[in-house]
């Protein structure tokens, strides 16, 4: 009997809670939206702030259910990343050619942290990555058997046996990640022409 | 005319599919996202690059958001140049995947 008298007030307060939290979501959505739409028209450059800040709010305002707009803009907080760090550079693949040098100085956490991901995602550069660290990988092996004639007179021992071979397959994994990257890239390529 | 060729994935496609086959030809960001199915982050790109590279244009709707009751809305057009280039486009790529496997060399 308490047990149930405790889960209908439960329930009452919940659903009453719900419908004042819903309330409070509308009532705040219009202001965190156009906060979100500012602080994503802040990122990109100075010539396109004013005139995307007016289109996304447009956009928002499009876009139907509240849950609704506020996804729509942040989704909007990476398009500004994408269409800045494009506008600033070029094009993406001269950023990867240029190894992605980054400007630390007046650019924010965020944009910077969405210039260091896209960086990492494109294919060229995780390309180029594995390919360095196979090619390392390589070379602390040629390094440490040199090393280690030069001193003892011989390349082999337990202890190193275990360190050659253990990078050697970490160079190989590489190189076989470099490839399969380049690959599906072609394909990419040859499928969708110009790229 | 136009600059470097916007990069083709299927996303750009998709916009450019929006365009060739809609009536009227002036389309909100809001109805474009509506036709593609792509979200703002990915679709406001697309339409960056489609505009650097003159395949697209876009103005300010005209009248006053005050008189409108809400913000005036950015209309793209696709210009001539990317229609001529959107249909090039389009052609290669059922060239290219058109034919069946056992056709390709």
């Amino acid at each position: 009997m308490a047990a149930s008298v405790i889960v209908t007030v439960v329930g009452v307060v919940a659903a009453a809670s719900s419908k004042i939290l819903a309330d409070e979501f509308k009532a705040w959505r219009p202001r965190l939206t156009a906060k979100l739409v500012s602080f994503a028209a802040s990122k990109l450059p100075e010539s396109q702030r004013e005139r995307y800040r007016e289109e996304w709010t447009s956009y928002v305002g499009e876009i139907p259910g509240e849950v609704g707009k506020v996804l729509a803009a942040v989704g909007l907080l990476s398009a500004a990343i994408k269409i800045g760090y494009v506008s600033e550079r070029g094009s993406q693949r001269g950023i990867v050619a240029s190894g992605a040098r980054l400007n630390w100085g007046r650019i924010g956490l965020l944009n910077q942290l969405g210039r260091i991901s896209s960086v990492f995602s494109s294919p060229d550069f995780r390309s180029k990555y594995f390919k360095s660290l196979a090619a390392y990988n390589m070379a602390a092996i040629l390094l440490m058997c040199l090393g280690h004639y030069a001193r003892h007179q011989r390349i082999f021992q337990d202890g190193l046996s275990t360190s050659i071979v253990v990078l050697g397959g970490l160079g190989i994994v590489c190189s076989l990640i470099a490839y399969w990257i380049n690959r599906r890239q072609s394909r990419r390529r040859a499928l969708f022409l110009g790229t | 005319m136009g600059k470097e060729a916007p990069r083709m994935t299927t996303q750009t496609l998709r916009v450019l599919g929006a365009f060739t086959t809609s009536q009227p030809e002036e389309l909100s960001g809001a109805e474009i996202a509506k036709k593609t199915g792509l979200q703002s982050g990915t679709l406001y790109p697309i339409l960056a690059r489609l505009e650097e590279a003159e395949w697209l244009e876009s103005k300010w709707e005209d009248g006053d958001p005050r008189e409108l009751g809400r913000p005036r809305r950015r209309l793209y057009t696709m210009t001539g140049f990317g229609a001529k280039s959107a249909r090039a486009a389009y052609r290669e790529v059922s060239e290219m995947i058109g034919a069946p496997v056992w056709q390709h060399p």
